[in-house]
């Protein structure tokens, strides 16, 4: 009788033991806000419609979904992050593929702004704190007759990844004024700003 | 239970007693697989080439008529033998295989597509089951007729007796097999056309209602509620 109690002691010992495990101290981490300014970089309104022309002449309007919002998640299991985040989704009125933008803080300082044209992302450099390198400013460049100034020209992140006979966006004319100005496709076709 | 043991006894019953110790040994050693009866059902030859030739990676375009291309390109081909069985006191009395294959492509717009086939079992046909941007339709070859419905908008389906098809759902859609097709960029041989022709009233702009298929091609066009269609470029 002696030994059964010292078993189910033991037994109560070790479940004891392994079921709390050693707490972590919880790190809070504050990225803040995302600032007017940043916000402001992708030009677009929500509930506002945006005109692109394609190649062959058919014209296509993105009606305009954002959202911003300050969100909390939780980086392996003892920090808890909190940043802003903005999401715009562009729903065109044909049948097509949607576009949009995420911008949010990679950490106190930094600012993310990523554009997605169907299946293709972009990491816009419009921060002099973040370049992955997938970017180039240009002074100035002309789309649908108009000249425009300080144009991102961008190709997508996962090009790498298509496969032969994909038709993927594979270049993005972007500024901070009008937004996406053009972007070409691997085909050959493209769309550009309604003027 | 003592008239068990008497049997037992009895050498006259042993042989009895062998026989079903043999066919309990048979039919439970090696599970499933030994049943007493198996059957396979394989495809009809000719119903096997609406599958298409496309390997995983490989891509097609689809221009609209406004001259915007999409592509589609497969993500998915499997090939397999379904297994199914029935039983009786845990004793397997028939085991079915049944050819099938499966076919998925994604588009750059997004849009999903697949074909799948599946042998029949008499009395019913090979079952083709084709989607594109959530229209999905089955057509059996050998009642030639639509069978099943799944969409976003709802769902209707034939029920299956053992003589063939009862009709608790009406299906307005249609599938005729076309002598062939022609399109700007191509004439195609012996074509399935689907037409979508259920849940009108739901219907928007970009709704798919009319699908073709050519033989060991796949989608070759497609026709929206908006007028807006798309074919294969070659």
């Amino acid at each position: 009788m002696e030994k059964i109690g010292k078993y189910l002691l033991g037994i109560g010992m070790w479940a004891v033991l392994t079921a709390c495990p050693p707490r972590c101290d919880l790190i809070t981490l504050d990225f803040g806000e995302l600032s007017g300014e940043v916000l402001e970089m992708v030009p677009y309104i929500h509930g506002a419609s945006y005109g692109f022309r394609h190649s062959a002449g058919q014209e296509v309007y993105f009606l305009v979904d954002r959202q911003n919002s300050v969100i909390t998640d939780f980086w392996e299991e003892c920090t808890q992050v909190t940043y802003g985040t903005d999401h715009t989704i562009m729903m065109p009125d044909y049948p097509l593929f949607d576009m949009g933008f995420w911008i949010y803080k990679v950490d106190s300082i930094h600012v993310m702004h990523q554009a997605t044209i169907g299946t293709s992302t972009f990491i816009l450099p419009l921060t002099q704190a973040y370049d992955p390198g997938f970017g180039k400013l240009l002074d100035s460049v002309k789309v649908s007759g108009k000249w425009f100034r300080d144009v991102y020209r961008v190709i997508p992140l996962n090009s790498a990844y298509q496969t032969q006979g994909e038709i993927l966006a594979d270049t993005l004319w972007f500024n901070t004024d009008f937004g996406i100005l053009k972007f070409t496709m691997t085909g050959g076709e493209y769309f550009e700003i309604l003027p | 239970m003592e008239s068990i043991l008497r049997s037992f006894r009895n050498f006259r019953l042993w042989p009895v007693w062998q026989g079903i110790i043999v066919f309990i040994l048979c039919t439970s050693c090696g599970g499933e697989e030994n049943a007493l009866k198996k059957e396979t059902f394989y495809f009809n030859e000719y119903h096997a080439g609406w599958i298409t030739l496309d390997s995983i990676g490989d891509s097609y375009v689809m221009t609209d008529n406004n001259g915007i291309s999409q592509s589609f390109t497969m993500t998915g081909n499997s090939y397999y033998l379904n297994k199914s069985w029935s039983s009786f006191l845990g004793v397997n009395t028939i085991m079915t295989y049944t050819e099938y294959q499966y076919q998925f492509y994604t588009s750059s717009f997004g849009i999903s597509h697949s074909i799948s086939l599946t042998a029949g079992r008499p009395p019913f046909g090979d079952d083709l089951y084709v989607t594109l941007n959530g229209v999905g339709f089955a057509y059996d070859f050998d009642f030639a007729i639509v069978s099943r419905l799944d969409t976003p908008f709802g769902y209707k389906s034939m029920r299956m007796t053992d003589k063939g098809y009862e009709v608790p759902d009406e299906i307005h859609s249609r599938v005729e097999i076309l002598d062939s097709l022609v399109t700007p960029f191509a004439r195609y041989d012996e074509v399935l056309h689907f037409t979508f022709n259920d849940f009108n009233d739901s219907w928007t702009d970009k709704t798919v209602t009319e699908i073709y298929l050519a033989r060991e091609e796949g989608l070759v066009k497609y026709i929206l509620a908006g007028g807006i269609y798309g074919e294969r470029k070659r």
